[in-house]
């Protein structure tokens, strides 16, 4: 009980360290300097009509270069942790219930659909809202719905892992490549840029992004796949 | 009348953000299951993402996507949607990985109170 | 330069191939694992080569663009350095952790990939959200690690640090966030510049930022999660974290320091110096050696952090002055901490640590080495050679002794804080500094001494020992680098000179240069390392004897010759007696080193080497566990303390104490800190342990000779003011005459109360030791008269004491090794089978109670009459009752050993061996020499004391004459010559009335005992006396320092209560902690 109060007091404590910040902050006007600049440039800079996404996959890009990393080493860790001998289950697990006749057959229904929704959306990530990663959730939503509709069966480890490697190594190819034949580490300009608004356009933006949705597709499955507990 | 100022003036992202950001909090200190805990962080994650896109919030305008009609000078500030994106990433990653363990510490034995999991002291 | 972004590149791609890789073999994967890191290492060595060519710090864009738009990579000195910090740690850590990595799934060796490549990032961004990120990933492939070899102690752990980091990353995002929001830029460069992070709101943001780079950090007391995770993961990577991880942290922090206002400036100072004392308060209670090894680390970090911060906060010195402070902390911390977790390994891989992650090598024994439950927990193993000395030379490193980095460092950061007074930091990170010097050397001395009654396999831990070993290699590399050439001198040759350095002392590394030769070497047999070591000691008395002046011969005498004897007494056993004449040799060169010093560095140096050395010395005794701890805790205490009044001194530029100043603080701390080493009364509590349990030999060096040492400090703090240069002593300068008196009073109290304790002793040793501390009294006592009669019987005490303490040590070494025990009441009888020995102690004896006609005589004679003299009557008076204690136990050491009726069981004794008798033999010769032509001694210490004072005393003829009277030393031995003959005279002629007695032919009270039984007894010889005066010598002091440690252990037991285990508790701490910063930050605003 003493805890309670105790983590009352201080969560009041931070509180009162945080409001005055939010009041200080408020809410902006207009956008700074920064932030116009983005908004004017990068049409010029990338012929990317999104510029969140000129931003994510080129002039910050390498933070999203990081982030698959953070992505991967989470992978790598849950792999490790969640294998079945060290989780000293029985091999095979004893079976699952299953899921209902409605979910086998709507998930039956919507995988397709669901890896085609995620690829438009990462491969439009650089015209509309959206992205390798937003589609690369979708992607492994339809995975877990699957998994879900049929709790024993196996992913092919292989084909995944496959996926992984070389869409990850492919992201950091066309990084290089913007070395060689642009101004620098993931310039997209490697690639021609084309019409802004376009399906091809914006230079590399569309490939990187779609390495990035393949690849953070596969790594969540296979973080879904390792929480269910029965991975050799 | 000037709480009504003040209240004009706040973020209407940000007081949820912060709101959600002491709620998981509670639920980080307070709550002993291992799993609630790891709600909790994605709590707390959701409450910090709000806090990073007020930032970029601007009352009236639109999304930073060029769509012909859309003017530079309607849109938000792209930046922190940007960055909103690898915090997100970077709070799955972790939630992925709190849960492995909290998988595992439940199946070695003791529950799954983290109370429990404490054996190094001092 | 090379651009950093293809080694992301590689590591990335690397690391994402690797699951295919490893369908190849985990072989594979693992030389790709290697291969990364060794493209770091290489690209990290030639950016430190551009750089040292002339090259400037170099940035690099991103996406074809430079800040504010993209994110920039900046490549400087510092950079490249934690760079190479930290590929090279990761490459040592992944061989240690080879063996795991190859039987745990891929992704151990993808996240270990991950981890590096983090870790690199975070040192060479200058994007504040990219700092993030790689943050991110260090700390999310650190989460993934902790876990990969299914320890399941590690498993807990791991869940705590997530939620300390994860907690910490999400305060790092409010920050960040906010810098954007008044900042307007992400760009560290620019975000300095920034008008908007200036005010009050900025303030705030800011303050978000730096209090979660502080929690990963691991400040106290939010950082129970990192001690468990240091305790429970794989020791190759707590290696990791303790000295990558956190190295490249600070370098962020250093990066961001810029950024931050006072008020930040003065939370990272207070709680990096709060986690500093705390984490070494309680690292000081712990069992296990990792536990132990992460409350250092953690400790140590809060240090480099405060340093940090005191540098801009007090204007310590210039950027590359700081650099090269914090930097040799950084670096001295990076590759101990990073050697001694290898160790920790390599033990573990040994089989002296078991899967729970308890250790064998247990940092606390409760019982002694050699028994008891400990014992048994503990494999009778002993280390290799090789091994306790990479052990040694990590362990030295890590507690700032010489020649390490951390030592420069820290006599640098000293004389910074103390040339801007800052006297309570001073004492804050000595003292921490100390506590952790307790507990590490007690590790090592366990280590150390780690040996059973048997001999005991060697434990030799094979390629595990390589990582460490490279750690040592590069310590003492760059420790002598930075003694050499200055701590800068390496970084910048044109700034070496700004700073102190042993640059024009080489003779400063003798002792170790020789005692590193001679362990190389200790394989040899016994004798011929002996020979060896002797050579070594008379080669550099040969080489610097020229740059000894009078005050500076007569001590050499002492202090090398005393190690000549004592060395050719190591001979007295045979076998290789490994460790033994290494540290003989290194303990009598140190002392040497000593007298040479010629700056205060250079003498501060010397010191501890000669403590730090006659430690391991003292160490190697049989039960020396106890008194060698109090021993090395006592020099360290006493060694700051010399350096903070060195310090402070405030020297002219001649380097003299400035007018007036020898009553003022820092000469009264320098001169507390050579008491210490004296052993005078309240201070003497290491002293008899510390003589008694040191191997025989080792005993007399330390009590003839090592005592000497401070006898010349005392004369060298006067005379040159620091440094003994000259005999050019200013009266003027000199203090009050209060300070004189009581000076006086303490030698005399140490040397009443060191022959009252010697009376009651049974251990022949013991009584030794309480003596020795006894006569180094009446040297304080003379030497504080501060005249010429007063300075001249000092020196001739001094010099009297080193000989008859030599004899009488030499001669019991031989006695025990014969009888086998060191109580007195179980020798008797011994005359007729050892008489060289017993005429050595006879000889001994008389000269050190002062009775005519051997030297002891003059020495009292110059003592009382410079006393009366000067007018210290009662000093006289007191002095004189002490010497007549003396005759107790003196009358003792003949009457128990000596005379009486042999024992039973020791009818097989014989003579000691020939390397002990002839350095007697040739002791008794000098004595005898000196009593008859006193001139011989007393005409250059004459000269010496004649040259500082005005002269009092003279030779008129033979003899001395002073204001009170003559002694003619000739004369002297002449008319008690002639009456010892007379009295031989009238033995002979009467010799036929004598009868011979038998052992048990014996009478008492009139009366045959019925049955033969001895009644020779020597048992509480003395208790009578005991009983009427032992009130006076109840250990008080012992009870005063047990109570002091005992505080300083309760102090450190009730904050680690703090760490209760629980992983929400530690999460509390952590927000806790920030709360507090805020309303402290509000505060100092």
């Amino acid at each position: 009980m003493m805890r309670r109060y105790l983590v009352g007091l201080i969560l009041i404590g931070l509180a009162f360290a945080l409001f005055p910040l939010l009041r200080q902050a408020g809410v902006a006007e207009a956008p700074g300097p920064l932030a116009s600049a983005y908004l004017e440039n990068s049409a010029d800079d990338f012929g990317a009509a999104n510029v969140v996404t000129a931003i994510v996959v080129s002039y910050r890009g390498f933070d999203t270069l990081g982030e698959v990393a953070v992505l991967f080493a989470a992978t790598a860790g849950v792999g490790t942790l969640l294998t079945r001998r060290r989780l000293g289950k029985a091999v095979p697990p004893p079976g699952r219930q299953g899921g209902t006749e409605v979910l086998e057959t709507a998930s039956r229904l919507l995988a397709g659909l669901l890896i085609m929704f995620g690829a438009y959306i990462f491969i439009h990530g650089h015209l509309t809202p959206g992205g390798g990663f937003q589609g690369g959730v979708v992607v492994a939503v339809a995975l877990l719905l699957g998994l879900l509709a049929k709790p024993d069966a196996q992913v092919s480890h292989r084909v995944m892992t496959t996926l992984e490697s070389l869409s990850g190594a492919v992201y950091v190819g066309l990084g290089l490549l913007g070395i060689v034949l642009a101004g620098g580490f993931l310039d997209p300009r490697a690639l021609p840029l084309g019409v802004v608004g376009q399906l091809f356009s914006a230079g590399s933006i569309p490939l990187i992004y779609s390495m990035i949705g393949l690849k953070v597709g596969a790594e969540l499955s296979g973080i879904i796949d390792a929480l269910k507990g029965d991975r050799s | 009348m000037k709480l009504a100022a003040i209240l004009v003036h706040l973020n209407p992202v940000a007081i949820p953000g912060a709101l959600l950001i002491l709620i998981g909090l509670w639920g980080i200190l307070a709550r002993q299951n291992l799993f609630k805990i790891a709600v909790a962080f994605s709590i707390l994650g959701t409450g910090v993402n709000l806090v990073i896109l007020s930032v970029g919030y601007i009352r009236g305008r639109t999304a930073p996507i060029l769509d012909g009609e859309a003017a530079v000078a309607s849109m938000t500030d792209p930046v922190p949607q940007a960055l909103v994106l690898t915090a997100i990433v970077i709070g799955l990653a972790v939630t992925a990985l709190l849960l492995s363990y909290a998988v595992r510490l439940r199946s070695g034995g003791g529950g799954s109170s983290i109370e429990v999991h404490g054996d190094e002291k001092w | 330069m090379v651009n950093p972004l293809y080694l992301f590149a590689a590591s990335l791609a690397a690391a994402f191939l690797l699951p295919l890789v490893d369908k190849l073999g985990r072989r594979a994967s693992l030389a790709l694992v290697y291969l990364v890191g060794l493209a770091w290492l290489a690209a990290a060595v030639s950016w430190l080569l551009a750089l040292v060519q002339g090259g400037v710090a170099q940035d690099f864009g991103t996406a074809g663009f430079m800040a504010p738009l993209a994110i920039v990579l900046r490549v400087g000195l510092l950079e490249a350095a934690g760079v190479l910090a930290v590929a090279a740690v990761g490459l040592l850590s992944a061989a240690a952790m080879h063996a795991s990595l190859r039987q745990a799934p891929a992704g151990g060796a993808m996240a270990f990939l991950m981890l590096l490549m983090g870790l690199c990032g975070v040192i060479l961004t200058r994007d504040l959200f990219n700092l993030f990120v790689f943050l991110e990933i260090s700390a999310i492939a650190t989460y993934s690690l902790i876990g990969f070899d299914d320890r399941r102690p590690a498993l807990r752990s791991a869940f705590k640090y997530m939620l300390a980091g994860g907690i910490a990353s999400a305060l790092y995002l409010i920050g960040v966030i906010y810098v954007y929001r008044f900042g307007d830029t992400l760009n560290l460069d620019l975000a300095i510049r920034a008008p908007g992070l200036a005010g009050a709101a900025g303030n705030a943001a800011l303050f978000f930022l730096l209090a979660a780079l502080l929690v990963e950090l691991k400040p106290f007391p939010a950082n129970g999660w990192a001690l468990d995770v240091y305790q429970t993961a794989h020791p190759g990577l707590a290696a990791m974290l303790s000295g990558a991880s956190a190295t490249a942290l600070l370098l962020a922090l250093w990066k961001l320091l810029p950024l931050f206002g006072t008020a930040h400036l003065v939370i990272i100072a207070g709680s990096g110096l709060a986690t500093f004392l705390a984490g070494n308060l309680a690292g000081a209670r712990q069992r296990y050696t990792r536990r132990m090894l992460g409350y250092s680390s953690v400790a140590q970090i809060g240090l480099a952090m405060a340093v940090l911060a005191l540098g801009t906060l007090f204007k310590l010195g210039s950027e590359l002055f700081l650099l090269a402070v914090a930097g040799g902390f950084v670096l001295n911390h990076l590759l101990a901490k990073t050697g001694l977790f290898l160790l920790s390994a390599a033990f573990e891989q040994a089989g002296l640590t078991d899967a729970a992650g308890v250790d064998g090598v247990d940092v606390v024994d409760t019982v002694d080495d050699a028994a008891g439950a400990s014992a048994a927990a503990q494999p009778a193993r002993r280390l290799s050679p090789l091994a306790l000395a990479v052990a040694g030379g990590l362990v030295l490193a890590l507690v700032g002794l010489p020649p390490f980095p951390g030592f420069w460092a820290k006599w640098q950061l000293v004389q910074a804080l103390a040339d801007r007074s800052r006297w309570w930091l001073i004492g804050l990170i000595l003292g921490g500094s100390l506590v952790e010097a307790f507990y590490m050397l007690r590790w090592l001395g366990r280590l150390v001494a780690a040996r059973g009654a048997a001999p005991v396999p060697t434990l030799r831990l094979g390629a595990g020992l390589l990582g460490p070993a490279v750690a040592a290699v590069a310590l003492a590399g760059l420790g002598v680098l930075s003694g050499v050439f200055g701590l800068t001198g390496a970084l910048d040759p044109k700034a070496g000179s700004t700073l102190a350095s042993l640059a024009g002392e080489p003779w400063l590394w003798a002792p170790w240069a020789v005692a590193a030769v001679l362990f190389l070497l200790d394989w040899l047999p016994g004798w011929l390392k002996g020979l060896l070591a002797l050579g070594a000691v008379a080669a550099f008395a040969w080489l610097v004897q020229d740059r000894l002046d009078g005050l500076r011969q007569i001590f050499a005498i002492m202090l090398l010759g005393g190690g000549g004897l004592f060395i050719v007494a190591a001979l007295r056993k045979p076998g290789s007696r490994g460790g033994l004449h290494p540290l003989l040799a290194m303990v009598t060169l140190s002392l040497g080193a000593v007298l040479l010093a010629e700056t205060r560095l250079g003498f501060f140096f010397a010191w501890e080497t000669m403590t730090l050395s006659s430690w391991l010395l003292v160490r190697r005794g049989q039960a020396s566990r106890q008194p060698a701890l109090s021993y090395i805790v006592f020099g360290l205490g006493g060694a700051f303390l010399l350096m903070v009044g060195l310090a402070a001194g405030g020297f002219d530029s001649a380097g003299a104490w400035p007018s007036g100043a020898l009553a003022s603080w820092p000469f009264l701390l320098a001169l507390v800190g050579i008491l210490v080493k004296a052993g005078a009364l309240g201070l003497h509590v290491w002293l008899p342990g510390a003589y008694a349990e040191a191997d025989d030999e080792s005993s007399g060096l330390l009590s003839a000779s090592l005592s000497k040492a401070a006898v010349f400090g005392l004369f060298a703090l006067v005379l040159s003011r620091g440094i003994p240069g000259s005999l050019s002593i200013s009266l003027g300068a000199i203090g009050g005459p209060w300070l004189w008196r009581a000076l006086g009073w303490v030698g005399l109290a140490t040397a009443l109360a060191g022959a009252l304790y010697a009376v009651w002793q049974e251990d022949i040793k013991k009584t030794l030791a309480w003596s020795s501390m006894g006569q180094i009294g009446y040297i304080i006592l003379a030497f504080a008269l501060m005249d010429q009669a007063g300075w001249t019987a000092s020196l001739y005490l001094a010099f009297n004491h080193f000989l008859y303490k030599s004899m009488l040590f030499l001669a019991v070494a031989g006695v025990i090794q014969r009888v086998g025990t060191r109580n007195m009441y179980e020798m008797g009888g011994l005359i007729k089978k050892m008489p060289v020995s017993f005429l050595t102690v006879l000889m001994a004896i008389i000269a050190l109670s002062g009775v005519p006609p051997l030297t002891g005589f003059g020495g009292k004679w110059l003592l009382y009459s410079s006393l009366i003299a000067k007018g210290w009557y009662l000093e006289a008076a007191v002095a004189f009752f002490a010497s007549g204690v003396a005759f107790l136990y003196l009358y003792r050491l003949i009457h128990s050993i000596f005379l009486g009726q042999p024992k039973l069981n020791q009818s097989g004794v014989r003579e000691a061996p020939l390397a002990l008798i002839a350095p007697q033999l040739l002791l008794m010769g000098v004595l005898m020499a000196l009593s008859v032509f006193p001139k011989l001694l007393l005409d250059p210490i004459l000269e010496i004391t004649s040259r500082v004072f005005p002269p009092t005393l003279g030779f008129s003829g033979d003899a001395l004459v002073s204001p009170l009277g003559y002694w003619n030393g000739t004369l002297t031995m002449i008319v008690t010559g002639g009456v010892f003959a007379l009295c031989l005279l009238w033995l002979v002629i009467n010799l036929r009335n004598s009868q011979g007695v038998r052992q048990f032919n014996i009478v008492f009270a009139g009366e045959r005992p019925l049955r033969p039984e001895t009644t020779h007894y020597a048992w509480r010889f003395f208790e009578p006396y005991r009983q009427a005066v032992g009130g006076l010598v109840r250990s008080r002091a012992e009870r005063f320092w047990v109570l002091v440690g005992g505080g300083v252990s309760a102090v450190g037991g009730a904050l680690r209560r703090l760490y209760t285990g629980n992983g929400q508790t530690y999460a509390l701490h952590v927000v806790m902690y920030v709360v507090v910063l805020y309303l402290v930050m509000g505060v100092v605003l």
